[in-house]
């Protein structure tokens, strides 16, 4: 039988100050890297849930992207006609060519930033499941309209509803906004894709996106693409696709793990120093203990748990700061850039139960790793010495 | 000076916390002096101001995806105080993989005008003479060198994407500049062009450099004007605004970092007063007793704002030393890793070092001043009465 | 020889302070019966502690052994000497040694958690405990709150609760004032006479010893058997009377 618990929790009360101390600055570290990773995690959000099951993207092959890709308009002609592509009610295939161009304008708050302008055929809305049209109307091909993003429409200048965005001869006037559930065309503008290609004096195509009939035909058709010699193209399940774009979370999860642990060692050197002290002043308690009979084993475990609970306790407000602070302080949606395609990337900062599950386990290491040695001196106290009997 | 050596007598009587103090103040410094570093890389001073260089970038109005005519670069070369005028391409590609640690600069450029505007570039290896002389020749990056191990001569493979071509490149020489990073591989865009033909003729950025700064700025303005209207209207800013434009797209990373910045320094207040609460607990009594022999509340109090400010400067300057110090092999074994980009901007800077001095004062001072006070203001019989 | 409870064997224990090495027992013998109250004097560095805690098992002999009852002591392993301590011994301290932030309820109680006694069984075994010592309406006081006496009687009682086979007291009365100790000694006497504790008792205090029934001294690490200990121990105080006014 081990040492109760309850004496643990009273000397960690009994000593407010140093407990306090140390738990917030547990607290802090733990609610820092939650910051971090829940804005990996936003960022991640965004590109795993775009893209549909059964959506196919057909892009130059190598490309890494559709902005580093090209499709001339003969060879989509026989990207539309594979076998295995959903048909319309009208008998026409769901498929919609489209071109994407990279636009440097202006943020409200300041600076530019490079938005995806996406030009889009007849079926792009279609295509896209988590697509709404929020405000406003549809463009009409031909006729300079766009339709933007409502996060793009909070972020950038002229870009709201019935504006104009203007660039020398340019000028395209807004005429909706939409809302794509958090999927990537959030941080895009769409206009038709004939009209792109005439502004832009572009020859071809970025990318085909087709909505396949089924996961077996899916498969089938990325496989022709990649065996049809007269065509250079790959085809990619569009979830794959925009998995792959994830690179941009990378850096920043790493730098999040990186320097959570840092400062978790750094922690746990604070929690180890309480540690130590509140061993150092029970050493005549410990080595009664020792004398009623409680094991080395006993006293290691006890102090362990003594360590744990500070840990975790400083782990739980952490979570309670970090939801906080994702939720009120950091709850704006934000921006940051996409480094595989140079746009910008719309999400917010998200803060799953997993993120937390993480906080508090990095928690219960820094406690772990601040009590194991001072638990073991006190295990390792010897009895005769510790009582400070006179020979 | 007395008083001194009591002051650091205290601080080393307990020697397993003092140095877990100080290890708990250098690690999170050690954060701050890298994320200082990576904030400061981003605010890279104007080589214009620094340098004289003077030099403007045009590319097309809308955005980097969108080419001008090659034709351009000719017309601006007329103008009134453009000294050099040269064309760069992105060329992109894949070397090897598309792991981080493979991804570096790759451009298209025109070896003849390259260093008339990039004159802070030395060339330390080969020469350019080699590099125009090899139509499938490349210039390299002296960083890029060592990070993968290249000699001259050595072949490069670049599989296109953007471009669907594969270029096979062969280092002809190697440049380096005094600051910052030499990153780069640069190749005659002639073979490109051989390669593509679609590519003849379009141009993606034309560097320009200038007399000096009135120049820059009146052909930046000439520059827009004289192309506004045409098919391919431009925008021409400094390089300093150009590169601070990819900086903003990283959002609010300075707002981002800078509040990190700030919470770390908060933590490493909390674990440094959390030590000078506990040796001050500790020392009741004895501080009662240095009382009663005629010590002062105020010497009382110095005695401890001095333990926790040597406390705190000794784990600032080990810190500093370390970072100083190991910045080398922390940037090479960060090279492998998703942040090998940000890694290579991190320098010893002086503003980050002052900083991290700074950082250390404020600890000091903030985690020592509450037990100070308190140790100081206690009554001296009731410190005597005291237990443990 | 009556049935020995207790019997120690050649003990030598040597002690390394720096250079130095010191003998502090050696080569003792004795024995003690079930049942006896035996106190154990000499003066300070006599090493009379040193042999206490040997007997308690919470230090080890440089050579020599301990036997109590069939169990050689001397040779068990940390775990098993910490397992038969908790059984066999009951520790009294002289600075009493309660936990502070336990209460004295729960202090009693600590002992019985290394029993596999149900939580109802171990309130039972500890209001007793407290009743013996007079302390049953202090049960939820903390230590802070108790008197000196009082803690050291809650400590008597923590360690009789378990029922051991020994009780080991060192300096029980030394921090207590007068009134104080005469309630603790009353106590142990009470604790050999009805409940026959076997109870060795360090102390040099000789009111203290008068208490016990038979005297041990301990001069430069050797034992002298004092067998008229009641009448030595009497003589001593009626000295002690004759010397200092006021007695």
């Amino acid at each position: 039988m081990g040492i109760p618990v309850k004496y643990n929790i009273r000397n960690l009360i009994v000593r407010k100050i140093t407990t306090g101390l140390t738990v917030l600055g547990i607290a802090l570290v733990v609610a820092v890297f939650l910051c971090v990773m829940s804005l990996a995690e936003g960022l991640t959000r965004v590109f795993q849930s775009s893209g549909s099951e059964r959506n196919v993207i057909v892009i130059r092959q190598n490309s890494q992207s559709e902005i580093q890709s090209g499709i001339y308009r003969d060879q989509v002609p026989l990207v539309i006609t594979l076998a295995g592509i959903e048909h319309d009610t009208d008998g026409t295939p769901l498929a919609s060519p489209e071109l994407v161009v990279g636009l440097n304008l202006e943020k409200i708050e300041g600076g530019t930033s490079n938005v995806t302008l996406r030009g889009v055929s007849e079926k792009g809305a279609l295509l896209r499941p988590k697509f709404e049209l929020v405000e406003g109307r549809m463009f009409t091909p031909g006729l300079s309209e766009v339709i933007v993003s409502r996060g793009i429409s909070k972020r950038f200048k002229n870009c709201g509803l019935g504006d104009t965005i203007r660039f020398g001869s340019y000028k395209w006037n807004v005429v909706g906004v939409f809302d794509a559930g958090g999927t990537a065309p959030d941080s895009e503008i769409w206009t038709d894709v004939e009209g792109a290609l005439s502004d832009f004096k572009r020859s071809a195509y970025s990318s085909v996106l087709l909505r396949t009939a089924d996961i077996i035909s899916r498969k089938e058709i990325i496989k022709a693409l990649a065996f049809d010699p007269r065509l250079s193209l790959e085809g990619k399940s569009e979830r794959v696709y925009y998995e792959e774009q994830t690179a941009t979370a990378e850096p920043i999860k790493f730098l999040g793990f990186f320097i959570g642990v840092i400062m978790a060692i750094g922690a746990s050197f604070g929690a180890m120093n309480t540690m130590y002290a509140t061993v150092s002043a029970r050493t005549q308690e410990i080595a009664t203990l020792r004398v009623l009979g409680f094991s080395r084993i006993a006293i290691l475990s006890s102090f362990v748990i003594e360590a744990l609970c500070l840990a975790l306790l400083g782990g739980v407000l952490g979570c309670l700061f970090g939801i906080l602070a994702v939720n009120f302080a950091l709850s704006g949606i934000t921006g940051t850039t996409n480094f595989s395609t140079f746009s910008e990337v719309v999400f917010a900062f998200r803060l799953t139960p997993k993120l937390l599950i993480m906080g508090i386990v990095f928690s219960f290491f820094t406690g772990l790793l601040g009590g194991i040695l001072p638990a073991s001196r006190a295990a390792f106290t010897k009895i005769t010495l510790a009582l400070r009997q006179a020979g | 000076m007395k008083f001194l050596s009591l002051i650091l007598k205290n601080v080393f009587r307990k020697k397993t916390r003092t140095i877990l103090t100080i290890g708990s103040i250098i690690l999170p410094l050690l954060v701050i002096c890298i994320m200082g570093s990576f904030l400061k890389a981003l605010d890279a001073p104007d080589p214009a101001e620094t340098k004289g260089m003077f030099r403007i970038v045009t590319r097309h109005k809308v955005g980097l995806t969108s080419d001008l005519p090659l034709s351009y670069a000719q017309r601006i070369r007329q103008l009134n105080g453009a000294l050099g005028v040269t064309t760069f391409d992105w060329f992109g590609g894949v070397y090897i993989d598309n792991s981080a640690r493979n991804f570096f600069a790759r451009f298209a450029v025109e070896p003849e005008t390259f260093l008339q505007v990039f004159d802070d570039a030395r060339v330390t290896r080969g020469s350019i003479e080699d590099w125009m002389s090899d139509r499938a020749g490349a210039l390299a990056g002296e960083d890029l060198m060592k990070k993968f191990g290249w000699k001259l001569g050595d072949q490069v493979v670049l599989v296109g994407d953007i471009y669907p071509v594969t270029l096979q490149l062969t280092i002809k020489a190697v440049y380096g500049v005094s600051y910052g990073g030499s990153d780069g591989l640069f190749f005659n865009r002639k073979y490109l062009e051989e390669a593509l033909p679609s590519f003849e003729g379009t141009v993606g950025t034309i560097w320009i450099k200038c007399a000096d700064a009135d120049a820059a700025n009146r052909l930046s303005n000439e520059i827009d004007q004289m192309f506004d209207n045409s098919p391919y209207p431009t925008k021409t800013e400094s390089e300093k605004a150009f590169q601070m434009g990819f900086v903003s797209m990283l959002g609010n990373v300075k707002l981002l970092l800078t509040s990190l910045g700030v919470i770390i320094v908060l933590v490493i207040v909390l674990i440094a007063a959390n030590t000078m609460a506990l040796s001050a607990r500790e020392r009741v009594r004895e501080i009662a007793v240095l009382r009663t022999l005629g010590y002062t509340r105020k010497m009382i109090l110095m005695l401890i704002l001095g333990e926790s400010l040597i406390l705190a400067l000794t784990g600032g300057f080990l810190g500093l030393a370390i970072f100083i110090m190991g910045l080398k092999p922390l940037k090479i074994s960060l090279m492998n890793t998703p942040i090998s980009g940000f890694a290579s901007a991190i320098m010893p800077f002086p503003e980050v070092i002052l900083v991290g001095f700074g950082v250390s004062l404020f600890v000091g001072i903030l985690s020592g001043i509450g037990p100070a006070i308190r140790a100081s203001q206690r009554p001296i019989t009731e410190g005597l009465r005291h237990m443990g | 020889m009556t049935d020995s409870l207790i019997r120690v064997e050649k003990i030598v224990k040597r002690y390394q302070r720096g250079a130095e090495e010191l003998t502090v027992l050696n080569g003792i013998n004795f024995s003690i019966a079930d049942g006896e109250f035996v106190a154990l004097m000499g003066p300070s560095g006599s090493g009379k502690t040193t042999l206490l805690n040997l007997i308690a098992g919470i230090d080890r002999p440089t050579s020599g052994h301990i036997l109590v009852r069939t169990d050689d002591i001397s040779s068990m392993s940390e775990s098993e000497l910490a397992e038969w301590r908790s059984r066999y011994i009951g520790f009294i301290f002289q600075n009493y040694n309660l936990i502070p932030v336990l209460t004295a309820y729960e202090n009693v109680e600590l002992p019985l958690l290394l029993t596999p006694l149900g939580g109802d069984e171990r309130r039972k075994h500890v209001e007793i405990a407290l009743y013996i010592v007079g302390l049953a309406d202090r049960m939820s006081h903390y230590p802070s709150q108790l008197s000196g006496g009082q803690e050291q009687r809650v400590s008597i009682a923590r360690a009789i609760v378990t029922d051991p086979t020994l009780l080991i007291a060192d300096e029980p009365t030394g921090d207590l004032d007068a009134k104080s100790a005469e309630e603790v000694l009353v106590l142990l006497e009470r604790l050999n006479s009805d409940f026959k504790k076997t109870i060795v008792m360090v102390t040099h205090d000789p009111k203290a010893a008068s208490r016990a029934r038979r005297l041990v001294r301990l001069e430069k690490g050797v034992l002298i058997e004092d067998n008229n200990e009641k009448k030595a121990a009497s003589t001593l105080i009626k000295e002690q009377n004759d010397v200092l006014p006021g007695g």
